[in-house]
Protein backbone atom coordinates (compact mmCIF):
# COMPACT_ATOMS: atom_id res chain seq x y z
CA UNK A 1 0.00 0.00 0.00
CA UNK A 2 1.51 3.72 -1.25
CA UNK A 3 2.31 6.24 1.98
CA UNK A 4 1.28 9.17 1.53
CA UNK A 5 5.08 10.58 0.99
CA UNK A 6 5.12 7.77 -2.15
CA UNK A 7 1.96 9.07 -3.31
CA UNK A 8 3.24 12.81 -2.72
CA UNK A 9 6.15 11.97 -5.11
CA UNK A 10 4.40 10.21 -8.15
CA UNK A 11 2.32 13.62 -8.09
CA UNK A 12 5.22 15.54 -8.28
CA UNK A 13 7.23 13.34 -10.50
CA UNK A 14 3.80 13.71 -12.85
CA UNK A 15 4.39 17.35 -12.73
CA UNK A 16 8.39 17.02 -13.26
CA UNK A 17 8.63 18.51 -9.84
CA UNK A 18 10.87 15.32 -8.63
CA UNK A 19 15.18 15.89 -8.69
CA UNK A 20 16.87 13.13 -10.51
CA UNK A 21 17.93 11.64 -7.06
CA UNK A 22 14.21 11.63 -5.73
CA UNK A 23 12.89 10.02 -9.22
CA UNK A 24 15.36 7.69 -8.76
CA UNK A 25 14.29 6.72 -5.45
CA UNK A 26 10.56 6.90 -6.66
CA UNK A 27 11.06 3.98 -9.43
CA UNK A 28 12.98 1.86 -7.06
CA UNK A 29 10.05 1.55 -4.27
CA UNK A 30 7.77 0.87 -7.53
CA UNK A 31 9.93 -2.24 -9.13
CA UNK A 32 9.38 -3.37 -5.17
CA UNK A 33 6.13 -2.64 -4.87
CA UNK A 34 2.95 -3.94 -7.55
CA UNK A 35 0.36 -2.05 -5.55
CA UNK A 36 2.25 1.07 -5.45
CA UNK A 37 3.50 0.43 -9.91
CA UNK A 38 0.00 0.12 -10.59
CA UNK A 39 -1.22 3.01 -8.69
CA UNK A 40 1.85 5.11 -10.57
CA UNK A 41 0.43 3.46 -13.93
CA UNK A 42 -3.04 5.13 -13.82
CA UNK A 43 -2.10 8.27 -12.04
CA UNK A 44 0.19 8.33 -15.48
CA UNK A 45 -2.80 7.64 -17.85
CA UNK A 46 -4.78 10.00 -16.34
CA UNK A 47 -1.67 12.88 -16.51
CA UNK A 48 -1.48 11.43 -20.11
CA UNK A 49 -5.01 11.86 -21.01
CA UNK A 50 -5.31 15.00 -19.72
CA UNK A 51 -2.04 16.58 -21.31
CA UNK A 52 -3.51 15.09 -25.07
CA UNK A 53 -7.23 16.42 -24.22
CA UNK A 54 -8.63 18.53 -27.24
CA UNK A 55 -8.82 22.09 -26.96
CA UNK A 56 -12.12 23.80 -27.48
CA UNK A 57 -11.87 26.39 -29.76
CA UNK A 58 -14.65 29.68 -29.39
CA UNK A 59 -17.73 29.69 -31.72
CA UNK A 60 -17.25 32.59 -34.09
CA UNK A 61 -20.30 34.13 -32.78
CA UNK A 62 -19.00 34.97 -28.86
CA UNK A 63 -16.74 37.41 -30.06
CA UNK A 64 -19.56 39.11 -31.77
CA UNK A 65 -21.94 39.35 -28.76
CA UNK A 66 -18.90 40.69 -26.72
CA UNK A 67 -18.19 43.53 -29.13
CA UNK A 68 -22.03 44.24 -29.12
CA UNK A 69 -22.31 44.47 -25.52
CA UNK A 70 -19.72 46.48 -25.27
CA UNK A 71 -20.87 48.70 -28.12
CA UNK A 72 -23.78 48.91 -25.76
CA UNK A 73 -21.73 50.73 -23.12
CA UNK A 74 -21.14 54.37 -22.93
CA UNK A 75 -17.81 55.71 -22.12
CA UNK A 76 -18.74 57.25 -18.71
CA UNK A 77 -20.34 54.50 -17.33
CA UNK A 78 -16.43 53.44 -17.45
CA UNK A 79 -15.13 56.11 -15.75
CA UNK A 80 -17.63 56.19 -13.12
CA UNK A 81 -16.89 53.71 -11.18
CA UNK A 82 -13.02 54.77 -10.68
CA UNK A 83 -14.58 58.33 -10.04
CA UNK A 84 -16.94 57.00 -7.58
CA UNK A 85 -14.89 55.35 -5.60
CA UNK A 86 -12.01 58.27 -5.67
CA UNK A 87 -14.51 61.11 -4.38
CA UNK A 88 -16.06 58.37 -1.42
CA UNK A 89 -12.49 57.40 -0.28
CA UNK A 90 -11.03 61.25 0.17
CA UNK A 91 -14.60 62.07 1.21
CA UNK A 92 -14.10 59.26 4.19
CA UNK A 93 -10.83 60.29 4.72
CA UNK A 94 -11.40 64.25 5.14
CA UNK A 95 -14.44 62.93 7.77
CA UNK A 96 -12.33 61.05 9.95
CA UNK A 97 -9.53 64.02 9.76
CA UNK A 98 -12.00 67.05 10.30
CA UNK A 99 -12.26 66.28 14.20
CA UNK A 100 -8.32 65.62 14.44
CA UNK A 101 -7.81 68.97 13.02
CA UNK A 102 -9.96 70.80 15.05
CA UNK A 103 -8.65 69.70 18.30
CA UNK A 104 -5.06 70.75 16.64
CA UNK A 105 -5.70 73.85 15.79
CA UNK A 106 -8.12 74.50 19.35
CA UNK A 107 -4.77 73.38 21.09
CA UNK A 108 -2.10 75.56 19.26
CA UNK A 109 -4.25 78.59 19.50
CA UNK A 110 -4.45 77.92 23.29
CA UNK A 111 -0.54 77.03 23.59
CA UNK A 112 0.30 80.31 21.97
CA UNK A 113 -2.29 82.55 23.81
CA UNK A 114 -1.78 81.36 27.05
CA UNK A 115 0.40 78.23 27.43
CA UNK A 116 0.19 77.98 31.40
CA UNK A 117 -3.98 77.68 30.61
CA UNK A 118 -3.50 75.80 27.73
CA UNK A 119 -1.83 72.81 30.05
CA UNK A 120 -4.14 73.22 32.39
CA UNK A 121 -7.04 73.13 30.13
CA UNK A 122 -5.88 69.56 28.73
CA UNK A 123 -4.67 68.01 31.70
CA UNK A 124 -8.61 68.90 32.86
CA UNK A 125 -9.84 67.52 29.88
CA UNK A 126 -7.98 64.44 30.27
CA UNK A 127 -9.01 64.50 34.17
CA UNK A 128 -12.90 64.80 33.21
CA UNK A 129 -12.37 61.75 30.45
CA UNK A 130 -10.57 59.76 32.92
CA UNK A 131 -13.56 60.51 35.57
CA UNK A 132 -15.95 58.76 32.92
CA UNK A 133 -13.69 56.25 32.73
CA UNK A 134 -13.97 55.34 36.25
CA UNK A 135 -17.39 56.09 36.70
CA UNK A 136 -18.05 53.72 34.23
CA UNK A 137 -15.95 51.16 35.49
CA UNK A 138 -17.90 51.72 39.03
CA UNK A 139 -21.39 50.96 37.20
CA UNK A 140 -20.63 47.94 35.10
CA UNK A 141 -19.02 46.49 38.46
CA UNK A 142 -22.13 47.34 40.10
CA UNK A 143 -24.28 45.87 37.45
CA UNK A 144 -22.37 42.96 37.84
CA UNK A 145 -22.19 42.25 41.28
CA UNK A 146 -25.94 42.33 41.38
CA UNK A 147 -27.21 39.44 39.68
CA UNK A 148 -25.21 36.62 38.62
CA UNK A 149 -26.96 36.41 34.86
CA UNK A 150 -25.20 38.90 33.52
CA UNK A 151 -21.73 38.04 33.97
CA UNK A 152 -22.99 34.39 32.45
CA UNK A 153 -25.00 35.81 29.61
CA UNK A 154 -21.44 38.20 29.06
CA UNK A 155 -19.61 35.25 28.76
CA UNK A 156 -21.56 33.27 26.48
CA UNK A 157 -21.56 36.39 24.30
CA UNK A 158 -17.56 36.03 23.89
CA UNK A 159 -17.68 33.23 21.46
CA UNK A 160 -20.93 34.65 19.80
CA UNK A 161 -18.64 38.02 19.27
CA UNK A 162 -15.71 36.15 17.87
CA UNK A 163 -18.19 34.18 15.46
CA UNK A 164 -19.45 37.35 13.88
CA UNK A 165 -15.99 39.23 13.76
CA UNK A 166 -14.77 36.46 11.61
CA UNK A 167 -17.30 35.81 9.51
CA UNK A 168 -17.57 39.53 8.78
CA UNK A 169 -13.87 39.50 8.19
CA UNK A 170 -14.51 36.69 5.96
CA UNK A 171 -17.15 38.50 3.98
CA UNK A 172 -14.67 41.47 3.88
CA UNK A 173 -11.75 39.81 2.47
CA UNK A 174 -14.17 38.08 -0.37
CA UNK A 175 -14.97 41.37 -1.33
CA UNK A 176 -11.82 42.83 -1.31
CA UNK A 177 -11.27 39.61 -3.71
CA UNK A 178 -13.57 40.05 -6.02
CA UNK A 179 -12.90 43.30 -6.46
CA UNK A 180 -9.33 43.11 -7.23
CA UNK A 181 -10.82 40.25 -9.80
CA UNK A 182 -13.43 42.60 -11.13
CA UNK A 183 -16.05 40.15 -10.23
CA UNK A 184 -19.49 41.66 -8.75
CA UNK A 185 -20.76 41.26 -5.17
CA UNK A 186 -21.70 38.09 -4.29
CA UNK A 187 -25.65 37.47 -4.74
CA UNK A 188 -27.30 36.33 -2.04
CA UNK A 189 -28.87 32.72 -3.16
CA UNK B 1 -3.48 21.79 -29.33
CA UNK B 2 -2.11 24.76 -31.15
CA UNK B 3 -3.87 27.32 -29.07
CA UNK B 4 -2.69 25.59 -26.03
CA UNK B 5 1.09 25.97 -27.77
CA UNK B 6 0.86 29.50 -28.64
CA UNK B 7 -0.71 30.99 -25.65
CA UNK B 8 1.44 29.21 -23.09
CA UNK B 9 1.70 30.63 -19.52
CA UNK B 10 4.59 32.17 -18.07
CA UNK B 11 5.72 34.24 -21.28
CA UNK B 12 6.82 37.96 -21.15
CA UNK B 13 3.98 40.21 -21.44
CA UNK B 14 3.55 41.48 -25.25
CA UNK B 15 3.95 45.40 -25.83
CA UNK B 16 1.05 45.29 -28.54
CA UNK B 17 -1.40 43.27 -25.77
CA UNK B 18 -0.09 46.31 -23.23
CA UNK B 19 -0.86 49.16 -26.07
CA UNK B 20 -4.03 47.54 -26.86
CA UNK B 21 -5.23 47.40 -23.30
CA UNK B 22 -4.10 50.86 -22.91
CA UNK B 23 -6.25 52.44 -25.84
CA UNK B 24 -9.06 50.10 -24.68
CA UNK B 25 -9.18 51.83 -21.24
CA UNK B 26 -9.01 55.34 -23.38
CA UNK B 27 -12.37 54.04 -25.21
CA UNK B 28 -10.98 52.57 -28.09
CA UNK B 29 -13.15 49.76 -28.75
CA UNK B 30 -11.30 47.88 -31.49
CA UNK B 31 -8.50 47.68 -29.60
CA UNK B 32 -10.51 45.62 -26.88
CA UNK B 33 -11.60 43.62 -30.29
CA UNK B 34 -8.37 42.55 -30.82
CA UNK B 35 -8.06 41.34 -27.25
CA UNK B 36 -11.28 39.63 -27.87
CA UNK B 37 -10.11 37.71 -30.86
CA UNK B 38 -6.86 37.09 -29.39
CA UNK B 39 -7.72 35.26 -25.73
CA UNK B 40 -11.25 34.27 -27.27
CA UNK B 41 -10.18 30.38 -27.60
CA UNK B 42 -8.43 30.80 -23.80
CA UNK B 43 -11.46 31.81 -22.32
CA UNK B 44 -14.04 30.13 -23.78
CA UNK B 45 -11.96 26.35 -23.26
CA UNK B 46 -11.71 27.06 -19.96
CA UNK B 47 -15.91 28.06 -19.88
CA UNK B 48 -16.51 24.87 -21.47
CA UNK B 49 -14.21 22.80 -19.22
CA UNK B 50 -15.57 23.88 -16.38
CA UNK B 51 -18.97 24.23 -17.50
CA UNK B 52 -19.15 21.08 -19.67
CA UNK B 53 -22.13 22.82 -21.48
CA UNK B 54 -21.23 24.72 -24.71
CA UNK B 55 -24.13 27.35 -24.32
CA UNK B 56 -23.50 28.23 -20.59
CA UNK B 57 -19.54 28.38 -21.57
CA UNK B 58 -20.49 31.02 -24.49
CA UNK B 59 -22.41 33.02 -22.06
CA UNK B 60 -20.10 32.71 -18.86
CA UNK B 61 -16.69 33.98 -21.47
CA UNK B 62 -19.13 36.46 -22.57
CA UNK B 63 -19.76 37.53 -18.98
CA UNK B 64 -15.76 37.20 -18.37
CA UNK B 65 -14.82 39.59 -21.62
CA UNK B 66 -17.35 42.09 -19.87
CA UNK B 67 -16.15 42.12 -16.29
CA UNK B 68 -12.57 42.55 -17.70
CA UNK B 69 -13.93 45.49 -20.22
CA UNK B 70 -15.70 47.40 -17.03
CA UNK B 71 -12.77 46.57 -14.67
CA UNK B 72 -9.78 47.37 -17.56
CA UNK B 73 -8.52 50.11 -14.65
CA UNK B 74 -7.99 47.69 -12.43
CA UNK B 75 -5.70 45.66 -14.33
CA UNK B 76 -2.37 45.83 -13.52
CA UNK B 77 0.02 45.86 -16.33
CA UNK B 78 2.47 44.11 -14.52
CA UNK B 79 0.70 40.86 -14.73
CA UNK B 80 -0.47 38.95 -17.83
CA UNK B 81 -3.58 39.65 -19.26
CA UNK B 82 -4.32 36.54 -20.39
CA UNK B 83 -3.86 35.33 -16.52
CA UNK B 84 -5.80 38.05 -15.13
CA UNK B 85 -9.29 37.71 -17.67
CA UNK B 86 -8.69 33.99 -17.20
CA UNK B 87 -8.90 34.32 -13.30
CA UNK B 88 -12.14 36.61 -14.08
CA UNK B 89 -13.52 33.94 -16.41
CA UNK B 90 -12.01 31.01 -13.15
CA UNK B 91 -14.03 32.78 -10.59
CA UNK B 92 -17.43 33.09 -12.61
CA UNK B 93 -17.51 29.58 -13.68
CA UNK B 94 -16.55 28.82 -10.33
CA UNK B 95 -19.33 31.03 -8.90
CA UNK B 96 -22.10 29.95 -11.80
CA UNK B 97 -21.17 26.19 -10.80
CA UNK B 98 -22.09 27.07 -6.63
CA UNK B 99 -24.92 28.40 -8.05
CA UNK B 100 -26.23 25.49 -10.03
CA UNK B 101 -25.02 23.46 -6.58
CA UNK B 102 -23.42 20.87 -7.78
CA UNK B 103 -25.28 19.28 -10.46
CA UNK B 104 -22.83 16.31 -10.78
CA UNK B 105 -22.74 14.89 -14.19
CA UNK B 106 -22.42 10.96 -14.86
CA UNK B 107 -19.26 9.90 -17.06
CA UNK B 108 -22.17 7.51 -19.07
CA UNK B 109 -23.85 10.81 -19.57
CA UNK B 110 -24.22 12.07 -23.25
CA UNK B 111 -23.28 15.56 -23.60
CA UNK B 112 -23.65 18.28 -26.17
CA UNK B 113 -22.42 17.71 -28.94
CA UNK B 114 -18.86 19.72 -29.78
CA UNK B 115 -18.59 22.85 -31.81
CA UNK B 116 -15.58 22.00 -34.16
CA UNK B 117 -12.97 24.60 -35.38
CA UNK B 118 -13.56 26.02 -39.03
CA UNK B 119 -11.12 23.66 -40.63
CA UNK B 120 -13.40 20.62 -41.79
CA UNK B 121 -11.32 17.29 -40.21
CA UNK B 122 -11.67 13.99 -41.08
CA UNK B 123 -14.80 12.35 -40.09
CA UNK B 124 -12.40 9.49 -38.17
CA UNK B 125 -10.88 12.38 -36.30
CA UNK B 126 -14.23 13.46 -35.45
CA UNK B 127 -14.85 10.79 -33.99
CA UNK B 128 -11.79 10.47 -31.87
CA UNK B 129 -12.08 14.02 -31.07
CA UNK B 130 -15.60 13.69 -29.86
CA UNK B 131 -14.67 10.51 -27.88
CA UNK B 132 -11.81 11.83 -26.07
CA UNK B 133 -13.28 15.24 -25.13
CA UNK B 134 -16.76 12.97 -24.03
CA UNK B 135 -14.24 11.28 -21.46
CA UNK B 136 -12.27 13.55 -19.95
CA UNK B 137 -15.53 16.39 -19.64
CA UNK B 138 -17.29 13.27 -17.92
CA UNK B 139 -14.25 12.97 -15.60
CA UNK B 140 -13.90 16.26 -15.16
CA UNK B 141 -17.61 16.75 -13.93
CA UNK B 142 -17.21 14.81 -11.47
CA UNK B 143 -15.04 17.38 -9.33
CA UNK B 144 -15.43 19.67 -7.61
CA UNK B 145 -15.31 23.29 -8.88
CA UNK B 146 -11.92 23.99 -7.15
CA UNK B 147 -10.44 21.39 -8.37
CA UNK B 148 -11.65 21.37 -11.70
CA UNK B 149 -10.28 25.06 -11.98
CA UNK B 150 -6.72 23.71 -10.79
CA UNK B 151 -6.81 20.88 -13.17
CA UNK B 152 -7.98 23.09 -16.28
CA UNK B 153 -5.25 25.39 -15.48
CA UNK B 154 -2.44 23.27 -15.13
CA UNK B 155 -3.41 20.66 -18.35
CA UNK B 156 -5.26 23.02 -20.81
CA UNK B 157 -2.50 25.98 -20.12
CA UNK B 158 0.25 24.74 -18.57
CA UNK B 159 0.26 27.15 -15.45
CA UNK B 160 2.73 26.15 -12.98
CA UNK B 161 1.57 25.22 -8.85
CA UNK B 162 2.46 29.28 -8.32
CA UNK B 163 0.22 30.83 -11.37
CA UNK B 164 -2.37 28.61 -10.79
CA UNK B 165 -2.66 30.01 -6.63
CA UNK B 166 -2.13 33.33 -8.23
CA UNK B 167 -5.10 32.85 -10.62
CA UNK B 168 -7.74 31.45 -7.85
CA UNK B 169 -6.62 33.40 -5.12
CA UNK B 170 -5.17 30.83 -3.18
CA UNK B 171 -1.52 29.08 -1.29
CA UNK B 172 0.70 27.25 -3.46
CA UNK B 173 0.10 24.02 -1.01
CA UNK B 174 -3.62 24.38 -1.71
CA UNK B 175 -3.10 23.97 -5.25
CA UNK B 176 -0.85 21.32 -5.29
CA UNK B 177 -3.17 19.31 -2.99
CA UNK B 178 -6.23 19.56 -5.06
CA UNK B 179 -4.11 18.98 -8.31
CA UNK B 180 -3.11 15.44 -6.41
CA UNK B 181 -6.25 15.18 -4.85
CA UNK B 182 -8.09 15.88 -8.01
CA UNK B 183 -5.47 13.26 -10.06
CA UNK B 184 -5.75 10.83 -7.91
CA UNK B 185 -9.83 11.03 -8.27
CA UNK B 186 -9.90 10.61 -11.79
CA UNK B 187 -7.44 7.64 -11.69
CA UNK B 188 -9.73 6.07 -8.80
CA UNK B 189 -12.94 6.89 -11.39
CA UNK B 190 -11.22 5.53 -14.15
CA UNK B 191 -10.57 2.02 -12.61
CA UNK B 192 -7.32 0.14 -13.95
CA UNK B 193 -9.74 -1.42 -17.19
CA UNK B 194 -10.19 1.64 -18.21
CA UNK B 195 -7.06 3.08 -17.82
CA UNK B 196 -5.50 0.24 -20.10
CA UNK B 197 -8.20 0.97 -22.33
CA UNK B 198 -7.20 4.49 -22.50
CA UNK B 199 -3.69 3.72 -22.83
CA UNK B 200 -4.25 0.90 -25.77
CA UNK B 201 -6.37 3.71 -27.41
CA UNK B 202 -3.84 6.25 -27.05
CA UNK B 203 -1.07 4.23 -28.31
CA UNK B 204 -3.31 3.10 -31.12
CA UNK B 205 -3.87 6.82 -32.22
CA UNK B 206 -0.53 8.19 -31.91
CA UNK B 207 0.99 4.85 -33.93
CA UNK B 208 -1.64 5.65 -36.62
Amino acid sequence: MADERQTRRMHEALDDQLAPEELDALYQGLDSDRHDASLFERLRTVDRMLREAPYENAPQTLALRVLAKIAEIKPEQLRRGAGLAIALGLGLVALLLLPLFAALGWLIIQVLSNPAAAVSAVISILGSIAGVILAAVQSVQTALLSSPLIPAALLGAIPAGLLLLRRLRGNRLDRERRERLGAPPKEEE
Amino acid sequence: MDAQETQGAGAQQDPVILDWVQAAINGDQDAFAELVYTYQDAVYNLCYRMLSDHVEAEDAAQEAFLRAYLNLRRYDPGRSFKTWVLSIASNHCIDRLRRRRMQYVSIDDPLPSLTLSTNEPEPEDVTIFHEQSRRIQGLLSELAPDYRAAIILRYWYDYSYLEIADILDTTESAIKSRLFRARQMIADKLGDEAAEAVLSHSRLTQGA
